[in-house]
């Protein structure tokens, strides 16, 4: 009798271990950092933490459930930037005429729908014109950087009201910032909606098997569309949140950050190959790589080991990925 | 005998320079079972995924339920109360059972959170274990994903889905491929009990003497065209295969 | 049939290149005016842009025709075919910012090949196939923050370096300015932090906010752009802390930032007198007084929220258009 209690703990652990195991690899990260530098533990450690983790995992959030589908969002960084730079015009326009409430949330809406669209288009693209998700994004990609460019030559844009900067750097309890709240609240909100709903069930059946799901009767295209329309929509969401933190429109926002948000979506188990992947895991990926930032300038090393250590952690993931997907088929 | 549910006539389709099919026809009454058979290649497959919706004919009639049908996609043919068991079985590996078997028709909540799509996962996974026990199908645990089944268990999975949905009529393509001896009679059990219930089964086995078994009328394909369409009681194992094989030819003997 | 489409698209962005280089053809006047070509190091710049106003302005006053053109990013694999385009363009000289110190002598060589003499403004190359170069060493803007800030702080205590990108050479070297300054002349002042933070403020902010958690007493900071200055002032000021943060350069932003006290100084470069220099120089060029052709170095001006309402400072800042 014990002993099979005890095989059963020991088989559940096994299922932690293999299940949450990225979990464990943060807090090998965090161990390591506490004890070289003890002030890694206090709150304006994690503050600043959660500060470089917001706009990464916004993003992560959104291209995660494209990535679940077996595709790919290259656009997500220029979507910000050009998001940025829209909202920023379109505030800056209309200051002199609604005034700044109403011009900031025009700004914020345009800024929101032109991510909304540009999710839209890239999913017609994929789903009606068949372009491979890569190619298809890519180009958006090149697009939208140009965009960028175009609709103010390639400026930030500024003299936007300050306002907007009292609300963007909004903190509670003296660390949490309100991109950081936005984060974590889309994160469980998207978080059920890939669990517990029939779109986020749909999202995992896509990316397992394509045919298979539209055999059953789904309609795929449409679910495609709405997919790249969450990616992107997030992006815009990101994009309008930079504006308000920096009361800056840039067009060079999000230039890095589209294969960081990619990246924490591996590293927390998202699989590229479509069909599986946790939100509690892309949490875990953006905070590795936020933590690697923040944790390695506390430490005063120069932050490229950053990079350097991020890629070896993507690496490490897929193929511990790999093993157990192995392990799972024997 | 019966009213007839389905009535195929010189339906044809080509993929590209391959000719898939040349001219099927068949009737196909109410409540009946249809063997489907054929050499290998000679188009059982092509032709059930027309039916289903999954490609689209390039000419010929289909009248199904008195009404000429061409369904658009895998959807509409659902909602037409045709559901299949396809060869490739097209499941999605990384869900477990009970999400296979309701995928595209999910179990909702009860209330706004059934609008907003919120699934009722117990809802479904009681209601799996329920027709499971009924079929009597070796699946031990509906959470299992079905990625880490056998092969024969994943064929379970797919004719338990179409036999809970089947409607009017069940499509089983190459059902007992995979299965091995015990398990292929339960099919053929399955086979019995759903015609008991009034449904239309059109099913397709190499094996002939299964078909043999199960069917009322046996419509032998050959390249792509309905060389014979005959009643399984007027007909024997050798016949069968005669007609396969092309050793023998005929026009429909009714 | 995916093929088909990729392809085509590619065909129209070839044609689209190719009729725009065309277009440009043999554009020099043959009526005996003067024509120079300004190839920009990064044509969204404000400092280009600006730079190119001097250049245009002088252009003007001495009756020269001018074409520009520039990459949209700092990078030699975009500058090097707007120099071939140039070369077929005709000009009579070329005023060109290189991007990099190296990889842009061949190209360049290739206009000196032409027949067209080449000036070079802001960067220079490493091989003598210019006329002359006139910059405002990005060096000397890095060591003229130094001394400000070390003046400001009374030549003591702790400062970082916020820089954007690894082995870019021109925040590179205002970083190495600034250390090399500090190194040299103050010996109570040291450097606790020096990160890269890939021109994202969010990026700067979460950094400067560790680097001011380990270090408390962080005296100022020196932020080699726009990016990296406004977004540590970001990070400091969501803490409370109010410490003095240079910049560099004096685009609309920066100097918006100046204004309202989020940044408190900025190193302002006088890009349109190094464009007219250069024209000047052309125009020596041209009028066959080669004696008169030499390097200048333009000086920089540090600009605080003090001295910006000052005509002598503000006649510096970058415009946009
Ligand atoms: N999508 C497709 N594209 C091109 N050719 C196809 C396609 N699907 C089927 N075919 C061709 O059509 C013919 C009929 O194939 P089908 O799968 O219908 O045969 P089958 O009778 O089901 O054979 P089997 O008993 O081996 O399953 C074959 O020659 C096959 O190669
Ligand atoms: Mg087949």
């Amino acid at each position: 009798m014990t002993g099979k209690t005890d095989t059963n703990i020991k088989q559940t652990f096994a299922n932690i271990v293999t299940d949450y195991w990225i979990v464990l690899v943060f807090l090998g990260i965090y161990l390591v950092f506490v004890i070289l530098e003890p002030l890694c533990l206090s709150l304006p450690f994690w503050g600043s933490t959660f500060n470089y983790m917001a706009e990464i995992l916004i993003l992560g959030v959104g291209v995660m459930f494209v990535v679940i589908t077996a595709g790919i969002d290259l656009s997500i960084g220029p979507v910000e930037g050009a998001v940025g730079v829209a909202a920023g015009l379109t505030i800056r326009s209309l200051l002199p005429v609604v005034g700044n409430g109403w011009a900031i949330i025009a700004g914020s809406a345009v800024g929101l729908l032109l991510g909304l669209l540009i999710g839209f288009l890239n999913g017609i693209v994929i789903t009606k014109l068949k372009l491979a998700p890569f190619i298809a994004t890519l180009g958006m990609s090149v697009i939208l950087t140009g965009t960028g460019y175009i609709l103010n030559n390639g400026l930030e844009v500024v003299g936007l009201p300050r306002v907007m900067g009292k609300i963007g750097n909004f903190t509670i309890m003296g660390f949490m910032g309100f991109t950081t709240i936005i984060a974590l609240f889309a994160t469980v909100v998207f978080g059920v909606l890939l669990k517990q709903t029939r779109f986020g069930i749909h999202t995992y059946a896509y990316g397992s098997n394509a045919e298979s799901a539209k055999r059953a009767g789904i309609d795929v295209d449409k679910h495609i569309i709405r997919v790249y329309m969450i990616s992107s929509g997030m992006a815009a969401l990101s994009g309008v949140l930079l504006v308000f933190r920096f009361n800056t429109g840039s067009p060079l926002a999000g230039a890095n950050v589209t294969l960081y948000a990619i990246a924490a979506c591996v590293i927390g188990g998202t699989s590229v190959m479509g069909g599986r992947g946790r939100m509690i895991g892309t949490f875990i990926g953006a905070l590795i790589i936020a933590i690697l930032v923040t944790g390695l300038v506390m430490l005063g090393v120069q932050t490229y080991w950053q990079q350097v250590s991020t890629g070896l952690i993507i690496i490490f993931a897929v193929y511990a990925d790999q093993i157990r997907q192995k392990k799972a088929l024997k | 005998m019966g009213e007839p549910i389905l009535s195929v006539s010189g339906v044809y389709k080509s993929f590209g320079h391959v000719q898939a099919l040349k001219n099927v026809s068949f009737t196909l009454n109410k409540g009946e079972v249809l063997g489907l058979v054929g050499d290998n290649g000679a188009g059982k497959s092509t032709f059930i995924k027309v039916l289903s919706g999954v490609h689209k004919k390039d000419g010929g009639s289909i009248n199904y339920e008195g009404k000429e049908v061409d369904f658009a996609s895998p959807k509409d043919a659902i909602a037409a109360g045709i559901e299949t068991v396809y060869q490739d079985l097209a499941l999605a590996p990384d869900l477990p059972i009970y999400s296979n078997m309701f995928l595209g028709r999910e179990m909702v909540r009860p209330g706004l959170l059934g609008k907003l799509g919120f699934v009722d996962k117990q809802a479904m996974r009681d209601s799996v274990l329920t027709n499971i026990t009924k079929l009597k199908a070796t699946l031990n645990h509906v959470e299992q994903e079905v990625g880490t089944l056998s092969g024969g268990q994943r064929q379970s999975v797919a004719i338990t889905r179409a036999v809970i949905w089947g409607k009017k009529v069940i499509i089983m393509d190459e059902p007992t491929a995979a299965l091995g001896v015990e398990e292929s009679a339960k099919v053929l059990d399955i086979v019995n009990e759903i015609k008991k219930h009034g449904i239309t089964v059109i099913f397709i086995s190499h094996t002939i003497p299964h078909v043999m078994e199960v069917s009322d009328r046996i419509c032998v394909l050959r390249l792509g065209e309905t060389v014979a369409d005959l009643k399984t009681s007027e007909t024997s194992y050798e016949e069968v295969v005669q007609f396969i094989t092309g050793s023998k030819t005929q026009i429909n003997r009714k | 049939m995916k093929k088909k489409i990729i392809a085509g698209l590619l065909v129209l962005i070839l044609a689209g290149t190719f009729s725009l280089a065309a277009a440009g053809a043999g554009e020099a006047a043959d009526d005996g005016t003067k024509t120079i070509a300004f190839v920009q190091g990064l044509s969204t710049d404000e400092f280009y842009i600006s730079m190119k106003r001097g250049v245009q302005e002088m252009c003007d006053e001495l009756g020269y025709k001018l074409i520009v053109d520039g990459p949209t990013k700092w990078d030699y694999t975009m500058q090097t075919p707007i120099v071939e385009t140039m070369i077929a363009r005709k000009p009579d000289l070329m005023i060109i910012a290189p991007v990099h110190s190296d990889s842009m002598i061949a190209p360049l060589q290739k206009v000196v090949n032409a027949g067209i003499p080449v000036i070079t403004v802001d960067t220079n190359i490493n091989e003598e196939i210019y006329l002359c170069n006139i910059t405002s060493d990005n060096l000397q803007g890095g060591q003229a923050a130094a001394d400000y800030l070390a003046e400001m702080l009374g030549e003591t205590g702790k400062v970082a370096i916020m820089n954007t990108n690894v082995g870019v050479t021109t925040t590179e070297a205002r970083a190495k300015g600034f250390k090399d300054e500090l190194a040299a002349k103050y010996p109570n002042m040291q450097i606790v932090s020096d990160e890269y933070c890939e021109d994202e403020a969010e990026k700067a902010a979460s950094i400067i906010q560790a680097v001011h958690l380990k270090h408390p007493d962080l005296a100022g900071v020196f932020g080699v752009n726009l990016y990296a200055s406004v977004g540590v002032a970001n990070g400091l000021d969501s803490k409370g802390v109010n410490i003095p943060i240079f910049s560099y350069d004096a685009s609309p932003a920066v100097i918006e930032a100046l204004a309202e006290g989020i940044i408190d100084a900025t190193v302002v470069q006088k890009p349109m007198e190094i464009g007219a220099t250069a024209v000047k120089m052309a125009s020596y060029y041209f009028n066959g007084e080669e004696d008169k052709i030499t390097n200048v170095m333009v000086e920089n001006v540090i600009a605080t929220k003090a001295n910006m309402d000052d005509p002598e400072v503000s006649k510096w800042f970058y415009v946009s258009d």
